[in-house]
């Protein structure tokens, strides 16, 4: 059986990688026809990436985002979630050939790892690990894809700075969308995060009889809020926007990926992945 | 056994006055096509004419009475004797008359490579010539199939992309900052010819508001009045400079029009929402330095026209591509078609 799941997840892996080259190809040939089958690859990863997430909650007959392995393996699935539903709003295939590699490593990441299914201990047998969660990783797909506008909105600004034009002038859209959907997208990132870190709280005091407990994940999530705070506020009362919004979208994808796997693997602590 | 033959110039073959003289206006067109299927050697025929060129397709089964009935037509419609227009016209038959069409269809034989108004002028020509009933099914398949190679060439390379004028060039900027430019505005400083152009290109690609700014308010009001827009005082330009996202300037003066202190201003005024700069003026009318503040793009002529010559390399890159599919479609066409009834052989006589 498990032999079975590994092959599916590996099927998945290339249908992902399929999906990406379908995008590249769209990006440097600018045929639409690529992008369409870059994103029917995608939904159909998607599909088949659902069924085995919810396989692997069947197996522990509950909501089964605990170790590396499984958490890697949601976010990429929450990744490719979000980026599905923005492409599908704004109908441009471009952050596609951003997006999908970063689900491709981490889907790939999951799949050489071990996948072994360990007993879940009882404190995380909670629905409230479900919301707490889900709600986080929606943040972190919300930030990455933020985060991929704004490697584009850079590349274009020098660009159409420099007054030189190249290859990928002609591929990447205009400043402004750029800067409205990342900025769309952070917006919906910080309120998953806020959500997320006071659903982690509330179940903290149920589960450990404390709200905050300076673990260092709650610490550098605190930190990420903040920086999207920042974004925000900038934004709203400064007026800032462009470059140096993008610019702050980046430092914060930064310290979202150390908050995700940084803080496991340098700085143990309560919500690590990686607990012997 | 059925010829296609080819008689015509083109810029490069022919001075402007003498490609004046053989190009057939639209009402000339129908007596011109009348005329030569009074000749009763020619079976079909189709003129193509445009500013750079004019072409008369003809299907016969004869060569030589072909070419002769070909020249008495044209001198006559010249009005000037064969000698004397003899050095300005090619002639083309069978294969290589495919392989021209298709390269004309395609956009390779234009004096601007690439640019899409002859596929509709081919098209044009082609639904003129059916409607007066002049084509039969060889030149009908032959212009179908052109047609066809055109649109191939045009959806499988990018030999139509990027823009290679100054005023096109600028749109093209435009769309890659601004979204969409409908509800943009534009401000104009100096009445000038090249910034006339340019909001012209600019109107007819959405932008609504028009503000034209000049020394003599007249003329800005003239301006103005062309695109439905307003005019105002030339002191008055930095409180419009806050309200627009285009400011193209073109005046004739001999120092900034517009400083980089000023822009700096505008854009805290415009809570730093993008602004694109076009400086079409000579001496330079804004800032160079007003490039280096954030969300303020300023392109002038030079940068303009760096941005179109890299276009055109582009362009000449794709052409080769182009070259590849039509060479493979004049193939396929010469062996669908049936191999001896077109020849192949040469005859280009000058």
């Amino acid at each position: 059986m498990n032999f079975s799941y590994h092959t599916i997840f590996n099927l998945l892996v290339f249908v992902y990688v399929s999906s990406a080259i379908g995008y590249f190809l769209f990006f440097t040939t600018q045929k639409k026809k690529f992008g369409s089958l870059g994103f029917v690859l995608a939904f159909s990863g998607w599909i088949l990436h659902t069924g085995l997430v919810v396989y692997r909650c069947l197996v522990f007959k509950s909501f089964a985002v605990s170790g590396l392995y499984e958490s890697l393996s949601f976010f990429a699935w929450v990744i490719v979630l979000v980026y599905l539903i923005s492409e599908f709003r704004h109908k441009q295939h471009i952050d596609g050939v951003f997006v999908l590699p970063l689900a491709v490593s981490l889907a790939a990441y999951a799949s050489v790892i071990n996948s072994d299914i360990k007993p879940l201990p009882a404190v995380l047998r909670s629905p409230w690990m479900a919301v707490h969660v889900t709600l986080c990783f929606l943040s972190y797909a919300c930030f990455t894809l933020a985060f991929c506008f704004a490697v584009m909105y850079i590349w274009q600004e020098k660009e159409l700075k420099s007054r030189k034009v190249d290859v990928f002038f002609f591929r990447l859209p205009a400043l402004e969308f750029l800067d409205r959907l990342g900025y769309r997208a952070i917006v919906f990132g910080f309120v998953f995060l806020s959500l997320g870190i006071v659903s982690g709280s509330i179940w903290a005091q149920k589960a450990w009889g404390t709200f905050w407990s300076w673990d260092p994940k709650e610490t550098f999530s605190l930190i990420l809020w903040l920086i999207y705070l920042v974004y925000l506020h900038g934004r709203l009362m400064a007026f800032w926007r462009g470059k140096k919004s993008a610019r702050l979208a980046i430092i914060g994808f930064a310290i979202m990926i150390f908050t995700y796997l940084g803080v496991s693997f340098l700085l143990p602590g309560l919500h690590s992945y990686i607990s012997k | 056994m059925m010829n296609i033959q080819i008689l015509g110039l083109n810029h490069k073959s022919a001075p402007i006055e003498i490609r004046e003289k053989a190009s057939f206006s639209e009402t000339k067109l129908e007596t011109a096509l009348a005329r030569l299927k009074e000749y009763k050697v020619i079976e079909e025929c189709l003129i193509l004419s445009t500013c750079n060129r004019t072409e008369i397709y003809v299907a016969s089964p004869d060569c030589v009475e072909g070419l002769d009935c070909l020249w008495d037509f044209i001198s006559r419609s010249m009005d000037m004797p064969e000698s004397q227009i003899k050095k300005y016209f090619y002639i083309l038959e069978n294969k290589f008359a495919i392989a021209h069409l298709f390269r004309v269809a395609a956009s390779l034989d234009s004096m601007i490579v690439g640019e899409t108004q002859i596929f509709g002028q081919v098209k044009d020509a082609y639904f003129k010539a059916r409607e007066k009933n002049c084509l039969g099914r060889n030149l009908d398949a032959v212009f179908e199939e052109a047609i066809r190679v055109g649109k191939k060439v045009r959806t499988q390379t990018q030999i139509g992309k990027g823009a290679i004028s100054t005023s096109t060039a600028a749109i093209e900027l435009s769309r890659k900052i601004f979204e969409s430019l409908e509800n943009k505005k534009v401000l104009i400083i100096g009445a000038g010819k090249i910034g006339e152009l340019t909001v012209k290109n600019l109107s007819s690609r959405g932008i609504k508001t028009v503000i034209v700014a000049n020394r003599t308010l007249i003329k800005a009001q003239e301006l103005a009045e062309r695109f439905c827009g307003e005019a105002i005082k030339f002191e008055n330009i930095l409180d419009y400079m806050r309200l627009s996202d285009i400011i193209i300037s073109s005046t004739s003066a001999p120092h900034f029009v517009i400083t980089a202190a000023d822009v700096a201003k505008v854009m805290r005024a415009r809570n730093n929402a993008p602004l694109f700069l076009i400086d079409l003026g000579l001496p330079r009318n804004i800032d160079p330095a007003t490039n280096a503040i954030e969300n303020v793009y300023l392109y002038n002529i030079d940068d303009l026209a760096q941005v179109c010559d890299a276009n055109l390399n582009q362009r000449r890159s794709e052409a080769q591509k182009a070259q590849q599919i039509v060479d493979s479609c004049v193939e396929l066409a010469l062996k669908r078609m049936n191999p001896e009834r077109v020849r192949e052989e040469e005859s280009i006589i000058k």
